[in-house]
């Protein structure tokens, strides 16, 4: 007979082709608006920069190229997982399709192929046309074969994986629109539940180095938010790997689960009661953490911290409970008991690792234990992009490590004395700035291969000897100012102040001022670095352009207490280009700064508050001679907001003002003679 | 044929089906009946291998059912509202089932044309209910299964339609043995159709019989006695499932041989004496009264 022959062979396959058949039949449509969005996306945008680009560009990568591809790549993969899943979840077609004489294997393997069959092809069909674009005419862009094998394998490998997910949740639970949201959920999830448990650390666990990482690998965690990026931020090999590897677990899952799992769950919410627990318990988890994270930051105090851990878990619990039963009579005489369990247990979780039982925030490594130490306050800077040379590749861990052992004894010490006075935490900027305190990050390589870091915001007073042999040490310093990666590729110099600015390009010349910079800044005190001398004017050691053409650059100040760097420049004639003196001054009012307790609490830290009392008071005066604006010129010192300090606004020729301060021993008796 | 052992299936801590036993020939046409939430329709779910019953065992000539394509494709399931993939036309769900089911016959299917008069390329979503069950039932026989199970089928048709199928059922059991299962909450409708039922009731069964056994060995009888005297003595020779008396005529249920009992009452000499056959309602009001149920909320 014609039909009964291709079923038999068919069915030794692992797919079922009629099924596939009728799933491209029903479902086609995603396939091929799949295919128009890539078009549109990728090939179509060479062709629509064209008007405004006159030379052709060369690009190192697909993915950057006008619109993002996220947009795209994260809903098309998600929706077909949907649709595909609908034979699972909706009854009508979940017995049918049971109801036919095919293995669930059998039937998973032809919905997944179908899957693959509507999302793959789309992208191939996508890379081929771009690849045969490129030698035509409007095509403004140059890239290479390899450009467009990257794009294709890593939508590929992305789309797999979305969808493969996509499944696995679908196998998981038992509605669509919960399948939909699951899926964004779990693809979120890690990332978010990485933050929480930073923030939650960060506030109770003292010396925790929090956000340490958050900012660079939190979004790594969460698929989708790392799809966000890709356009700057290409997928790498390994990651490609990794997304696989995890694709393929997933869908081995899904079948291991297909097996066991109860077609009449169509429509449930989950389809495994064991994993009941687990939803239970994250969905709390997560919830306490919410809540915690938003009392927390504005009420201090252990009753708001045990009430807001409680009222998360009720919340969370009410809301899991409800979503499970499907229902919001929830009431019955097992529920409390079973909150108050999982509440106990979830509360243990949140407070013993900030308990201090774990000796977390005590821990101090022997000296004999450390292999290498780094301390600072700019270590993501560091292991990042500096802020301040955005195109400059991460500093490798050799440039700022040390292994110096009086350093190591140094930064042990003042590690010792953080952890027995425990100083209070705050970390915001005012702080740092205003009442003179350090945030240091502390990050210890252990000889055992181990690594220990903590963060801690010192004050100056009464750390000053353990801060005094840390910042005074020449690898401290070393790794501040990131003086080997400046001093590697350095072409020119631009030293800036105001509108006044000069460069030097003179190879020579620019090796001289290097050296002398370097000399000076690794000879820079411990007094030197935490006064407030302010900058005479700002240089910009700017480095060899990188493959880009982009020049990175580096910043440092040129302060007073540089002698021989202030000689070289007098010498060389440089010096008189970038001061400031009198003549390019239009007015400099000097006042004493006193009487804060005056000042509207909104705006303690304005300086102009502050003039404007000293006026209502008397205390202001305005400086018209040409030499004593000098003398304020040359001691100039960062306004410093202590209470009856000398200060002055100067207000520039080019209409830009500043406020500074002067040292009292530093004025001259004719500037002291002004005020009343 | 069909072998159901001990089989129990639980949704969420209640038991819809409670250690379930039976047994359907090749050939037969069995009826199971229940009202609603009886357990019916997930009895036939999990005897057409879409549920995995929690406990016992469902065979199909000595073969599990559940998943096991070899079994499966000798059977098809009906369920009560008729599914079809969207955008489906009978055509094209024609062209699904002939390639999952070997034993598609195309021949059948044209045959079954001129009966079902419906057009094949219109939407199937368009259609009546009615008329999506007769494609249903149309695409079940064009698939040649032995065994067909059918979810409450009769809902919706029109008299002439569900004449026609049901000749059309018996056709099939009478020319090839086509073992047909058939749920209903509504004894009537399917009485004329079933040699064997099963009644249903909080997933449990509490009858099930034979019919025509049943109708050969259970009698209601109207009887005028010369004396009352003789209705007693009657007691201890008959098997009386049930009496009543209107004014001097006594009505009687009765247990047994029709001769037997015939010749029993003649002993007496009755004025009057009637020995009607039972309906299949009343012979299952009677037999459940005697099991201990009130009929009237079971069976409809």
């Amino acid at each position: 007979m014609k039909w009964g022959m291709p079923v038999m062979t068919r069915s030794r396959l692992f797919f079922n082709s009629s099924i596939i058949r009728q799933n491209l039949r029903q479902h086609g449509w995603i396939g091929i608006l799949y295919t128009l969005a890539l078009l549109f996306i990728l090939p179509l945008q060479l062709f629509i920069e064209s008007d405004r680009l006159k030379e052709p560009v060369v690009l190192d990568g697909l993915f950057n190229l006008g619109m993002d591809i996220a947009v795209i790549l994260i809903p098309f993969p998600i929706i077909t997982g949907l649709f595909l899943s609908r034979y699972l979840q909706s009854k009508g077609s979940s017995d049918l399709m049971h109801s036919l004489p095919l293995r669930r294997s059998h039937l998973l393997s032809s919905y997944t192929l179908s899957g693959l069959l509507l999302l793959l092809p789309p992208i191939w069909i996508t890379s081929v046309v771009t690849m045969l674009v490129r030698p035509l005419e409007g095509n403004m862009y140059i890239y290479q074969g390899a450009e467009v094998w990257q794009w294709c394998l890593t939508l590929t490998v992305l789309t797999l994986f979305l969808f493969a997910f996509t499944v696995f949740v679908g196998i998981c639970v038992g509605q669509t629109v919960l399948q939909g949201v699951v899926t964004l959920i779990l693809l979120v999830l890690p990332a978010a539940i990485l933050m929480f448990i930073d923030m939650h650390l960060n506030r109770y666990l003292y010396g925790y180095p929090g956000g340490m990482g958050a900012r660079a690998d939190m979004t790594e965690w969460a698929p989708i938010l790392r799809i966000a990026d890709m356009s700057f931020k290409p997928f790498g090999q390994t990651e490609l790997w990794v997304y696989a590897l995890l694709s393929a677990s997933f869908l081995t899952l899904s079948f291991v689960l297909y097996c066991k799992r109860h077609s009449e769950k169509a429509g449930q919410a989950m389809a495994f009661t064991y994993f009941d627990p687990l939803f239970k318990a994250g969905v709390m988890l997560c919830s306490m953490l919410l809540v915690l994270s938003y009392f927390g930051s504005i009420k201090q105090g252990t009753g708001w911290i045990i009430g807001s851990v409680v009222a998360g878990g009720i919340i969370g619990y009410i809301v899991v409970e409800m979503l499970l039963r499907k229902t919001w009579h929830i009431l019955n005489r097992k529920l409390p008991l079973e909150l108050a369990v999982y509440s106990i247990l979830l509360g243990l979780l949140l407070y013993v690792p900030v308990s201090g039982l774990t000796g977390y925030e005590t821990r101090v490594p022997a000296n004999d234990k450390v292999s290498a130490v780094f301390a600072g306050g700019n270590y993501e800077d560091l292991m990042e992009r500096p802020y301040n040379a955005p195109n400059t590749a991460p500093a490798e861990e050799a440039d700022i490590y040390s292994k110096d052992t009086k350093y190591i004894e140094a930064v042990t010490a003042l590690h010792h004395a953080v952890v027995t006075a425990k100083p209070g935490q705050s970390n915001t900027m005012w702080d740092s700035v205003y009442l003179s305190r350090h945030r240091f990050t502390l990050s210890y390589q252990l000889k055992s291969g181990g690594m220990l870091m903590r963060t801690y915001m010192v004050p100056s007073a009464g750390f000053e000897p353990e801060l005094k042999a840390v910042m005074g040490h020449v690898d401290y310093k070393r790794v501040r100012y990131r003086i080997s990666q400046m001093n590697k590729n350095a072409e020119s110099i631009q030293m800036s102040n105001l509108d006044k600015a000069f460069s030097i390009s003179d190879p020579q010349e620019v090796k001289e001022f290097k050296d002398i910079l370097i000399r000076e800044v690794l000879n820079m005190s411990y007094e030197d670095q935490v006064s407030d001398q302010r900058s005479r004017a700002s240089i910009r050691v700017i480095q060899k352009p990188d493959k880009y053409g982009n020049h990175a650059y580096f910043t440092y100040d040129w302060y007073p207490s540089y002698h021989e760097l202030g000689a070289w420049l007098e010498q060389k004639g440089y010096a008189d280009k970038v001061r400031i003196t009198a003549a390019d001054v239009r007015s400099a009012e000097m006042f004493i700064d006193m009487n804060h307790s005056k000042l509207p609490p909104g705006l303690m830290y304005d300086p102009e508050t502050r003039l404007e009392l000293a006026r209502s008071e008397k205390r202001a005066v305005m400086v018209t001679d040409k030499t004593l604006i000098n003398g304020i010129l040359e001691h100039r010192r960062n306004f410093n907001r202590r209470e009856g300090a000398y200060a002055v606004k100067i207000v520039y020729k080019n209409n830009s003002s500043s406020y500074i301060s002067l040292d009292e021993q530093e004025m001259s008796p004719a500037l002291k003679a002004l005020l009343p | 044929m069909i072998e159901i052992r001990g089989v129990s299936k639980i949704f969420q801590e209640e038991k819809a089906v409670d250690n379930i036993s039976l047994t359907v020939h090749k050939g037969a046409i069995y009826g199971l009946l229940g009202s609603n939430g009886a357990g019916k329709t997930t009895l036939l779910k999990t005897l057409a291998g879409i549920y995995r019953p929690e406990a016992g065992s469902v065979k199909l000539a000595g073969q599990p059912v559940y998943e096991s394509p070899e079994v499966k494709r000798r059977m098809i399931f009906m369920p009560d509202s008729p599914y079809f993939f969207a955008q489906a036309t009978i055509k094209s769900m024609a062209a699904f089932y002939r390639s999952i089911y070997p034993g598609w016959s195309q021949k059948r299917y044209e045959e079954l044309r001129t009966m079902f008069r419906l057009d094949t390329r219109r939407k199937l979503s368009r259609f009546s209910k009615g008329m999506q069950r007769q494609a249903a039932v149309w695409l079940a026989l064009s698939c040649k299964p032995d065994v067909l199970i059918m979810d409450e089928p009769i809902d919706g048709l029109d008299p002439v339609m569900r004449r026609q199928i049901k000749n059309l059922l018996f056709q099939e059991v009478a020319e090839r043995e086509l073992t047909v299962l058939i749920s209903s909450h509504n004894l009537r409708e399917i009485e004329d159709l079933c040699d064997h039922v099963g009644i249903m009731h909080e997933g449990r069964m509490l009858v099930e019989k034979d019919l025509d056994d049943l109708k050969a060995d259970t009698h209601k009888i109207q009887v005028a006695f010369r004396d009352e005297r003789h209705a007693a003595a009657l007691d201890a020779k008959l098997q009386i499932l049930h009496r009543e008396q209107r004014g001097s005529v006594s009505l009687y249920i009765v247990k047994g041989d029709r001769e037997r009992i015939s010749q029993a009452f003649h002993v007496y000499e009755p004025y009057v004496f009637d020995l009607l056959p039972l309906t299949l309602e009343e012979i299952f009001i009677y037999e459940m009264g005697d099991a201990g149920y009130d009929a009237q909320p079971i069976i409809l």
